[in-house]
């Protein structure tokens, strides 16, 4: 299936799972989905759904949690879950929460206070470097986490230790909950900014399935830890929710789901 | 030559990790005498990542989920409240098999002020669901508190002291000490860490007179043993005497227990009277601000034991 035609098909599966729910974080979710498709259509990152605990499976943390729609919409795809699991999205008595749960095969560890996965991440990839494993360590984090101290503790950490094995993505769709991360701080200049560390740093399209599809196939191997700036747009493939600060963790009315669902699925 | 209770601590965790490749041990830029010769011997299972609790926290969490076990250390305000979200999250919740070494506890570092006191741990990391904490009060029991986090399957927080104790019980881990007199109005003191020394001295004291009391000290404070409900039913008083922040600590921790069962007995804490202490001075002079110091102790457990009218 053409990973467009697929996005349009997952797009659709967290509008439905959220509106279901009547919660959930839209805007994030589509933000970040295309990134999360190629690195799992595109087998950049090694898996299988049959065995989520394989010794030598790549590791993937989803940092900025929130956005579990995104997660567990593509997992339902992957086979990790199925579809009738994922209508249980926030109902009682279900594993498949707003934030990750590590009762779900497929997710590593929990997150959700933003700044938690990316150390985690490095962790991982330390011990991995310690015991010469081959693994490799994806974690997703947001441009939002950013503000958040123990990230470039993080940072710090992973250039000294040369994390050649972390490839770390930010989610640079430029909006925090309630703002634009600008209104919020400086956030300029990332690229130069995060290049000062020993990364290698890429800056993309976070949208854009060939250049994504490169990019992350390169870094894996890359001789030094990676950042890949994805520059985003929250609420991406609808567009009265795109770059709008109203869709952090708004719920559609039944008049926008209709609306939502036409577009993507039209497009 | 008498070793201190850090370098016990440091000479049993070097033995294990001689053995055990993944035993790693972390500290965020804090020393210690013995840790020096672990850091010679284990190069290759030891990190000094910086002034960062928080990354520490969550570095030894991913190191856990991949089998490692870490012990992570610095003063112990900085490694239970600075990163007490990552303790939360990336560790408690997962239940993983984390060792959080805090160095320094209670009024250890009085002449460094509250930033470096640790009076309100117990109280903050008891909230947290999975772990287990231990509070060593002499050799033996820092020697122990090593395997006892290295055989855990859960996170573990062990509340180093520093300093030189004689071993004070024949085995480690929650000990009683009994008078053994036959008088029926009996009262028990309940202790932790090595305050327990001076305690058992005035104890000792008050029982050559016409008193009667005993001693229990917790070694384990979330794993409450349960032996303790059972002793608490066998006395007329109970005394609780804690070098930490009243709410929260053991005396919170046995009042609770005497609440939901029923215990019909009459309870006094002694400990900080939920405040801080701004002027410095040393260990004993800071206790003696607090009303912890030996004279005070004898003076109150005393009182408490004489007191008769409780209306």
């Amino acid at each position: 299936m053409l990973l467009k035609k697929l996005s349009k098909k997952i797009r659709s599966t967290i509008l439905e799972i959220i509106y279901n729910a009547k919660t959930g974080h839209i805007g994030g979710s589509f933000s970040c989905i295309d990134i999360l498709i190629v690195l799992f259509f595109k087998k950049i990152i090694f898996f299988d759904p049959k065995k989520p605990k394989l010794q030598n499976r790549d590791r993937f943390i989803l940092s900025k949690g929130h956005a579990t729609a995104a997660l567990y919409s593509l997992f339902a795809y992957l086979k990790y879950i199925s579809f009738k699991e994922l209508k249980t999205y926030c109902k009682n008595n279900s594993r498949l929460g707003t934030h990750p749960s590590h009762l779900v095969p497929g997710v590593e560890i929990e997150t959700g206070s933003l700044g938690h996965g990316l150390p985690i991440a490095c962790g991982i990839a330390y011990a991995a470097l310690k015991d010469k494993k081959k693994y490799k360590v994806f974690v997703l984090i947001s441009d939002g986490e950013l503000f958040e101290g123990s990230v470039w503790e993080s940072f710090i950490f992973a250039s000294h230790q040369n994390l050649n094995n972390l490839i770390i993505i930010i989610d640079n769709n430029n909006q925090i909950v309630m703002d634009y991360s600008r209104d919020a701080g400086d956030l300029n200049n990332l690229k130069k900014r995060l290049s000062t560390f020993n990364f290698v740093v890429e800056e993309i399209d976070g949208h854009d399935y060939s250049i994504l599809e490169k990019v992350l196939k390169k870094s894996k191997k890359n001789k030094k830890p990676t950042i890949i700036l994805a520059n985003t747009v929250k609420g991406k493939g609808v567009s009265f929710m795109e770059k709008n600060k109203k869709w952090h963790h708004s719920v559609p009315s039944n008049e926008e789901y209709i609306m939502a669902k036409r577009e993507i699925e039209g497009n | 030559m008498p070793i201190d209770l850090m370098t016990a601590f440091f000479h049993q965790l070097k033995t294990l990790a001689l053995k055990d490749k993944d035993i790693f041990f972390i500290t965020a830029d804090h020393g210690a005498w013995a840790l020096a010769d672990f850091k010679k011997s284990l190069k290759n299972q030891y990190l000094n990542i910086g002034i960062s609790e928080q990354v520490m926290a969550s570095v030894a969490a991913g190191m856990a989920l991949e089998g490692k076990k870490v012990f992570i250390f610095t003063i112990t305000p900085f490694v239970t409240q600075r990163c007490l979200e990552q303790i939360k999250l990336d560790i408690c919740l997962s239940n993983l098999p984390v060792a959080i070494v805090g160095n320094g506890s209670s009024l250890t570092y009085a002449t460094h002020g509250p930033s470096h006191q640790a009076i309100e741990d117990i109280a903050m990391m008891r909230s947290l669901p999975n772990i287990k904490i231990i509070h060593p009060y002499d050799n033996i029991s820092s020697k122990y508190s090593v395997n006892y986090a290295y055989k855990a399957k859960s996170p573990v927080y062990i509340k180093l002291d520093k300093g030189f104790y004689d071993d004070i019980f024949l085995k480690p881990g929650d000990n009683i000490i009994k008078s053994n007199k036959k008088n029926t109005k009996k009262t028990l003191v309940i202790t932790t860490g090595v305050i327990v020394h001076a305690v058992s001295k005035i104890i000792k004291e008050l029982n050559k007179t016409s008193y009667n009391i005993d001693l229990f000290n917790m070694f384990s404070i979330k794993e409450i043993n349960s032996k303790i409900v059972k002793y608490l039913k066998q006395y007329d008083k109970v005394i609780t005497i804690e070098e930490q922040n009243l709410p929260g600590g053991i005396g919170s921790i046995i009042s609770e227990i005497i609440a939901d069962n029923n215990i019909n007995v009459r309870l006094k804490r002694f400990g900080i009277n939920d405040k801080y202490i701004l002027k410095c001075g040393n260990r004993d002079w800071l206790k003696k601000k607090y009303g912890l110091d030996d004279q005070t102790l004898y003076k109150n457990i005393k009182n408490f034991c004489d007191k008769k009218n409780f209306i």
